[in-house]
């Protein structure tokens, strides 16, 4: 666990507006534990934890025995965390999920904090994708969920996956789903579809900052997005998400099945929505990159969290080297 | 002439009515890929409802007001067999939609003649004093005229609903992957059913529009059900234009068929609907889409 307290990277340097969220509050009768009530503040290890610790859990404002300062809506904070400058975007906690009798998550906890890069890596079948659907709320067959995500300030664990994108979510799936049948230009406009009556002349605005950021779309604006190839077609789906002019972006695999140049293109898009102050949670299986450009960093292994730390941390740890870096 | 124009006019008007039904046929499937079998008793319900307020003994409604409460009838009808189809939209593949449908088509078909005489009964005009369109002479009826404009104004609404409006864009993306449509904050739920309110709407419009022109029996629900689906699928099942196509194509094909099959054998003129179909299956052999449909590609 990183120490919440130093500061996480030079990108993360913008004061948070503590009245960002004001009608967010949690509930005042949390379903998770909260600490004892004259536990003293517990330090978070300095190094990469095996797994979550129990002060992992969430403090909620108004619950009994919670020590920390109640006039600040807090949510997924930390003990010892100033809260008008610590807030994380997203919390997951104790989060497990089942597909039937089969256990893919097993217990993960995690934060994201407004204008971060956090990369999640880790082999085939850790639970990377089910973390990304289970956090944008994508229905699943057979799938339960166990424990809790808050999301500027919601609990959004039960949320249906619309609500959680009206929140400012956006999510970039592993396969793209673009909408085939339509154009370019329409899966843009899909894009920005909570804000399509309101705001009608800034997203025509907004399309035309798209096909800046990617020309290949605006030569392709009235082809049908089933037509393109696999790597317009993940531009796209990015485009998309941006079109929904997010807080918070969910990106799912994006280097997948694209052309190394691609990739590296791709990596830099991911980079300079990051430098305009996106909150970006991406998961990947080219973890050299994934890493490079994180500001912190998770390892899944078979859906537990395993080793954490910042993104320069991960590279240089031993363990990661060996199973994810070639060396 | 006079009777080629007779039967334009005729076809015309009773097409406007199928394009109608199609439409509402269209709006579900396009939205849900799911075909309502029981939209042509919605209609029969709605045109009943609306006649029985408005001929009733003790105390006769309006009749514009009995036609707002027969729409009203008719979209709770279709909220409740949207209901019924809700959990088999979750699963692709599944195909409880067919039992649902068509389960409830069977109810109220079986539950009709409780409340209303099985026999032809007269459905009051717009137009009581109906002298046909001066200068026309005895082509056009009032009440035909009616129904043409009424029907072509509902096509355009339906086509700027489709293409220029926030719900006719969901209703699409909700059509092609419902998971992605919720990504983009779409509720799946809500535009599902807008779609089978607004479906439920038009066919109870074109109830009231066909019945002063016909009669009005319980068993029309059927028929124009019927009628109503081929056409959609004479157009193209996912495409609005053609299924306004494929009801008007339908209106004068049935309209002229008796006068070409008089030529033929008097005898024949008499059965017409074998010919509608032999037409339908044709175009189910040659053109599975449609004339004017796309064929469907299912996303994943």
């Amino acid at each position: 666990m990183t120490d919440p307290t130093q500061p996480r990277s030079p990108r993360h340097t913008q004061p948070i507006d503590p009245q960002a969220y004001p009608q967010q509050q949690p509930p005042q009768q949390p379903q998770a534990p909260v600490m004892p009530p004259q536990a003293p503040a517990p330090q978070p290890a300095p190094q990469p934890m095996p797994q979550q610790a129990p002060q992992m859990t969430p403090l909620v404002p108004g619950a009994p025995g919670v020590s920390v300062s109640q006039e600040a809506p807090l949510f997924g904070g930390l003990v010892g965390v100033d809260p008008t400058r610590e807030r994380p975007i997203l919390s997951v906690r104790d989060l497990e999920v089942f597909y039937g009798a089969a256990r893919a998550l097993r217990g993960v906890s995690f934060d994201v904090y407004q204008g971060e890069i956090v990369s999640i890596i880790g082999g085939n079948g850790a639970g990377k994708s089910t973390t990304m659907r289970t956090i944008s709320g994508v229905y699943e067959l057979l799938k339960s969920v166990k424990g809790q995500i808050w999301f500027k300030g919601q609990r959004i664990d039960q949320m249906a996956c619309h609500k959680i994108a009206r929140l400012g979510m956006a999510h970039v799936p592993e396969d793209r789903r673009v909408f085939p049948q339509s154009s370019v230009e329409d899966n843009l406009l899909l894009g920005a579809y909570r804000r399509f009556k309101k705001e009608r002349r800034r997203i025509r605005a907004e399309v035309d900052d798209v096909y800046d950021r990617f020309p290949v779309l605006a030569e392709r604006r009235h082809r049908a997005a089933g037509l393109l190839s696999g790597g317009e077609q993940q531009m796209l789906a990015i485009a998309r998400g941006l079109m929904s002019n997010p807080d918070f972006l969910l990106m799912d695999e994006p280097s997948l099945g694209l052309a190394p140049i691609l990739v590296r293109e791709m990596f830099e898009i991911v980079n300079d929505l990051a430098a305009e102050g996106k909150t970006i949670l991406i998961v990947e299986q080219m973890a050299v990159q994934a890493l490079e450009i994180a500001d912190r960093a998770y390892v899944l292994e078979s859906g537990v969290i395993t080793i954490e730390g910042t993104g320069q941390e991960l590279v240089e740890d031993p363990r990661v080297k060996e199973a994810y870096l070639g060396a | 002439m006079k009777t080629f124009l007779q039967v334009i006019a005729i076809g015309l008007s009773q097409g406007a009515v199928y394009a109608l039904v199609a439409l509402g046929i269209t709006l579900i499937f396009r939205t849900t890929r799911i075909l309502n079998f029981a939209q042509g008793q919605i209609l029969m319900v709605a045109v009943f409802v609306s006649l029985t307020l408005n001929q009733n003994a003790l105390k006769s409604i309006p009749l514009p007001i009995a036609w707002l409460i027969g729409i009203g009838v008719a979209v709770g009808l279709g909220v409740l067999i949207e209901l019924g189809v809700r959990p088999t939209l979750k699963h692709s593949g599944s195909l409880g939609w067919i039992l649902a449908t068509v389960g409830m088509a069977t109810i109220i078909q079986f539950i009709a003649p409780y409340f209303w005489p099985a026999d032809d009964r007269l459905y009051p005009s717009p137009f009581p004093n109906d002298r046909g369109i001066p200068g026309l002479g005895s082509l056009f009826s009032q009440r035909q005229i009616f129904t043409i404009v009424a029907a072509f104004l509902l096509m355009l609404g339906v086509d700027w609903l489709y293409n220029k409006t926030k719900l006719g864009r969901a209703m699409k993306a909700v059509a092609i992957d419902r998971d992605a449509a919720a990504l983009m904050g779409i509720s799946a739920k809500a535009t599902v059913r807008w779609a089978f309110i607004l479906s439920a709407a038009l066919t109870a419009i074109a109830g009231f529009l066909v019945a002063p022109l016909t009669f009005a029996n319980i068993a029309m629900g059927f028929d124009l059900g019927v009628k109503g689906f081929v056409a959609a699928v004479l157009g193209g099942i996912d495409s609005a234009r053609g299924a306004i196509a494929g009801g008007i194509m339908l209106g004068i094909f049935e309209a002229a068929l008796p006068q070409v099959l008089d030529l033929v054998s008097p005898n024949l003129a008499k059965y017409p609907l074998p010919f509608v179909f032999a037409l339908f299956i044709l175009v189910l052999v040659f053109r599975p889409q449609g004339i004017f449909g796309t064929a469907i590609r299912e996303a994943r």
